[in-house]
Formats: structure tokens, sequence, C-alpha cells
């Protein structure tokens, strides 16, 4: 495991843009926020200079209200909550983030979504945005923001029948929707702390060993083996599997974020780190 | 003048003729708007082809059907062409996606034209996991197959477009990079039914260049800015160049994830996507008329009046069969005669 993670990091160095930051792929050339905030917390050295450089980035994303956006947007963007879970988790002192922070737990949604975050503000709230905040706020210590615990409410609301999350629909259209492994993940993290999700968490859990072994899925793998870790439950032989598919130039398949969620989960199995422990 | 000598001014005949007058005129008025509307739709020609299965020679039968078009052809002679496929979901046993044989055949055609580069895109718009979708759905082996790239246009670099149109009121979009550095967009969508929009064929098959980077996973905001208004904004903005319908296996009733199979057994194909949406939909038994972003079309350039569009290789009426639609969309069946009229669908 030991060469897999050296080659990962590797594999995410090279990639890093010149500005700091990391696009979706090594080709990219455009830095974005999700997988920079993932190849940061996979590679877990705050002082080093390729992550000083990456955070310095990172960090200049926030803007003067706390918000992050794209550049030339207006609207506030859901990777909000990713940056401020990755700052607070390397950088807690930075000077924006209680902004960031108040951003978050003031951001909008639409009329008819019930509570959590949506996608995009003044929209309906689905599980993945929903999860990201979650997370980030309770790291932060405002875990009992009676908007998080809302939120986490909302999440126990939206489980699927028999177990596991998918975006956040358990029915469409008079039709039962099913779980999907991300998702189901993603939510096992969000309510990682909360005695009364247990038995969902359990439940989740129970699917998502079943699934995600047979499964292409490097998301669903790599986002398992860290919901498993974050909630003391036993991952099996998951961090094989991912191990067996990692490329000869040490990414999953190319991609930034897979093999940044990836890293972040063989660490936390063979180290301990885990980025989205709260 | 006393109420009498009124009365007597506005005979019974009196009020018979000018009620004839009005409606004469608003007859004129209707046969007026229906010519001036339906001489501003452009000439399009929409090729039907038949194919019974994916086991036929697409590659020969796509060759075929787009030799229909040799202005087209020789435009894609040293272009970069993507092609835009539907893959939004897998269900083993639906066909929610656009087929990878058809997708790996058409690459194959568009190469034969000398195509600089052939790339297969999309921004899965249901699913955020793009792996799982393209191995489960057989897009990446049959691809890998045609050693032809896939670029997942939910993770590209996204740069805002302004809208011409701008029905949503959003102002601009953001695009991928993948679709704006391109020559030539090919949109090649499955022939479905929508449980919100009535069908789904090229135009909303756009949908998917929006990224979920932007947007999220589903794409909510351009839902809540009305679908319609988005579909049109995205077709405007990218301005496809050519069509081509998967309706060999087609779906009907609950689409465009849950509807069922239906051997359709057709290819439709065409350079205006307006037309080629049109065409579809009648072969479906859905009046185009209904399809309220093919509607909205009329007034930038679309084509849906079935005597503006020629047809090619097969007629219509040798394909249709009318697709199970659900009950909120019954209405689309029949025709609304004098407004389709007069708005010169």
């Amino acid at each position: 495991m030991k060469l897999a993670l050296e080659k990962a990091t590797r594999f995410l160095l090279t990639a890093q843009n010149s500005d700091g930051g990391w696009g979706y792929s090594a080709r990219s050339g455009q830095s974005a926020p999700e997988p920079s905030c993932y190849a940061l917390l996979g590679l877990q050295e705050g002082t080093s200079g390729s992550n000083r450089k990456g955070l310095l980035w990172l960090e200049s994303q926030v803007c003067p209200d706390g918000a992050v956006r794209l550049q030339g947007d207006i609207e506030v963007h859901w990777t909000t909550s990713l940056a401020a879970l990755t700052i607070t988790r390397l950088d807690p002192g930075f000077l924006k983030l209680p902004a960031c922070l108040l951003e978050l737990l003031n951001m909008k949604f639409g009329k008819d979504a019930a509570a959590g975050w949506a996608w995009n503000e003044q929209t309906y709230s689905w599980v993945e945005p929903t999860c990201y905040a979650v997370m980030a706020l309770e790291l932060a210590g405002r875990g009992t923001h009676p908007r998080v615990l809302e939120a986490q409410r909302m999440l126990e609301s939206r489980a699927c029948v028999g177990g596991g999350w998918n975006q956040g629909l358990r029915v469409s259209f008079h039709r039962e929707l099913g779980p999907l492994p991300a998702q189901t993940a993603l939510a096992m993290l969000a309510l990682q702390n909360r005695p009364a999700s247990r038995a969902l968490i359990l439940e989740a859990a129970r699917f998502l060993l079943a699934r995600v072994q047979d499964e292409p899925s490097t998301l669903g793998l790599s986002l398992a083996i860290l919901a498993f870790h974050a909630t003391g439950l036993d991952y099996a032989d998951l961090p094989e599997e991912l191990l067996k598919r990692q490329n000869p130039d040490g990414s999953w398949r190319g991609a930034i974020h897979l093999t940044a969620l990836s890293l972040l989960a063989l660490k936390a199995v063979k180290e301990g780190g885990n980025g989205f422990k709260l | 003048m006393d109420s009498s000598s009124r009365r007597r001014r506005f005979s019974r005949r009196d009020i018979l003729g000018i009620g004839l007058a009005l409606a004469g005129g608003s007859g004129l008025g209707v046969i007026g708007s229906h010519v001036v509307r339906r001489w501003r739709q452009p000439q399009a020609a929409v090729a039907i082809m038949r194919a019974e299965s994916y086991d036929q020679n697409l590659v020969e039968l796509l060759r075929d059907g787009l030799r229909l078009y040799p202005d087209f052809c020789r435009s894609v002679r040293g272009r970069r062409v993507v092609l835009k496929p539907n893959l939004v979901e897998y269900h083993s046993d639906r066909v929610v996606n656009t087929d990878p044989r058809f997708v790996a055949a058409a690459v194959e055609v568009f190469r034969q034209l000398d195509a600089r580069q052939v790339i297969v895109a999309e921004g899965p718009g249901h699913r955020r996991d793009t792996e799982w979708l393209l191995e489960e759905s057989g897009l990446e082996s049959a691809l890998r197959a045609v050693q032809a790239p896939f670029v997942d246009l939910n993770l590209e670099p996204l740069f805002p477009v302004t809208l011409t149109a701008n029905l949503s009121g959003l102002g601009r979009l953001w695009l991928p990079r993948a679709v704006l550095d391109t020559d030539i967009v090919v949109s090649m969508p499955k022939m479905k039914t929508h449980h919100l929009v009535g069908a789904t064929l090229s135009m909303k098959n756009m949908f998917g260049i929006l990224p979920g980077t932007k947007y999220g996973w589903p794409k909510n905001l351009l839902h809540w800015r009305g679908i319609e208004q988005c579909v049109v904004d995205v077709n405007v903005a990218v301005r496809p160049a050519f069509a081509i319908i998967d309706g060999i296996q087609a779906m009907e009733g609950d689409g465009p994830i849950y509807g069922d199979r239906v051997e359709a057994g057709v290819i439709v194909l065409g350079d205006r996507l307006t037309a080629v949406d049109s065409t579809a939909a009648r072969i479906m038994g859905i009046q185009p008329g209904h399809l309220t972003y093919l509607y909205r079309m009329l007034e930038r350039g679309g084509t849906i009046n079935e005597g503006r569009i020629s047809q090619r290789a097969e007629p219509i009426e040798a394909v249709q069969r009318n697709f199970v639609l659900t009950e909120a969309f019954q209405y689309m069946r029949k025709p609304l005669p004098i407004v389709d009229f007069a708005s010169g669908v």
C-alpha cells in the first residue's frame, strides 16, 4: 500500500496547476474548488510547499463575503461548504473562515425545500450539498446550530426504504427510488456523530458493503471506505479492491478528485487520518 | 336622437353584417398569420431511415443517411466533431441511453468523412458517477473498441456564455470547454417520451452539455428556471449542426428513465434540429406544436411546419406509431387546429 500511496501522491503533485489549485483532470488547466479540496485533504501536509500553495489558491477563492464563486460568477457556489471544511481542517485561523461559515448558514434554498442545502441558491435541497455543509459546520464547531440539526433531520427523512440514500428523493412520480453508493456514504459521514441516526447508518452500511465491491465506481468505493472508517464500522476488503483499480501512473482513471479521494481513503485505513472524520 | 331610432340604425341585418365582417377579418388575420409564420420557417430536410436492430450494419446505414446531406458532409472535413449522446442513467431492463453501438458507428462514419477529431462527450444529469454509467451502459467498451475518447462535460473547465435568447432569465450559461472549442456539435439522443416536457429528442438532449459542477446533480437550477426555456437557451447558444436520433429501440410511457421499451425501428437525422424533432414527434404520434421548446424556436429560425420539411428516405407514415403517453400528456395527441394554423405549425 505504501507504494500505491506514494504513486498517488506523486500523481497529484505533478497535476497541480501553476496557480496552486487542481482541475478535475491533469490536462484541465483550470483549477476548481472541489478537486482542490480533495487533493489538499488527500495530501494532508498543511505546511509542505505544494500544499501551502494549494491552500493559498483555495483561500483566494473565498470572496470577502465568505462565499466561493466560479470566477466571474455572481452566484454562491455549492463548493463553499467544501472550502469551509478543508480550510477548517488545514488552516483554522484563516481570516475569512468565520464569514465563510456564516455565508453557509445564510445560504438560501427554494420555497418548497424543507431544509438542508441546495446545489444553487434558491432551489431544492439535495443530499450531497447538504452533507458537505453539515460536515463543514460540524467540524467548525457549529454542529448544534438549528439549521444543521434541521438538515440532519432532513437527511434522515430522505433515507430510502430499505436503507441508504440517493440524490434526495425517496419517491418521484409515484415511484420509489433506490439508494446510490456515493450519496449513501456522504450521508453516513454527515450523520456520523448523531446517535439518533445510528440505526439508519447501520442499515445504509449493509447496502453499501453489498453494493460497492462489485460496482465499477471509484467514487462510491473511496467514499464508502471513508464512511466506514468515520463511523467505526468494518470496511472488510474494500481497500484492497480500491488498490486493484489504481492505474500504473498512480491515478484512479486519471481524475484528480477520484485519485485524491482514493488517497484520502487509503491513508485513513493505513494511518488513521480521515479528512471527513468529525 | 331617441332610442328607437338607434335600434333602427343597428338592425339584425346590420349586426349580422358586422359579425361576419369581424369574423372575416379574424379569419383573414389567421390566414395572414399562417402564411407569414409558415413562410418565415426555413425550408428543411429530414431523413427517416428504417433500422430493425443494432446488429445491422449501422456504419453503412448512418453513412447512407449522412450522404443525403452533402453540404454537411463536406463541412465535416478537417473539423473537430463532438458527438453528444444521451447518457443519463442505466437500468439493464430499460433503454434509457443512446445505444453504445449506435454511438460507436457514428464515430466511424464521421472519421470516414475525414473529421480531424471525433470526441464523444456528455455530462450525465442524473448520476454523478460517470465511471459507473460508462461501464454499466457499455459505452466505455464500445468507445474503446473504436478508440474514441470520452469527455465528461460535467468536469470540464467552464466558461460563461451570454445568452441571446435568455428565456430562462439566467443571462448566461456556463458551458464546458470541450463544447466551446469544437467546430461541429452533433446531438445524438434516444427517442423517448418525457414526463415533464412530453418528449425528449435532439434539442432536449443538449441539456446534457450543461455541467453538473455548476448546476448540480440533478441540474435543478435549470428545472426551476423552466426546462423548455433552458432548452431554447442552450440550443440558441450552442447551435448544434446536426442531429441523429436513435429510435431503433425507443422509450414510451413514463420516460425519460422509467418508461417502457418500444421497437420503433427508426433513425431520424438532419441538419436542422427543430425539423428533426418535429418529424420525430410526428412519428411518435405527438403534435409537435405542443412541445413548448419547439414552438418557442419558431421565433428563432426553427422549422416545424410539415410543409416546410422535405422528407428524405422513408415517409413518416411508413414508420409512424403512437407512443404510449402518460395521462398528463394525452393532450399532445390532438392538434389545436386554429392555434396551430395561425402560428404556422
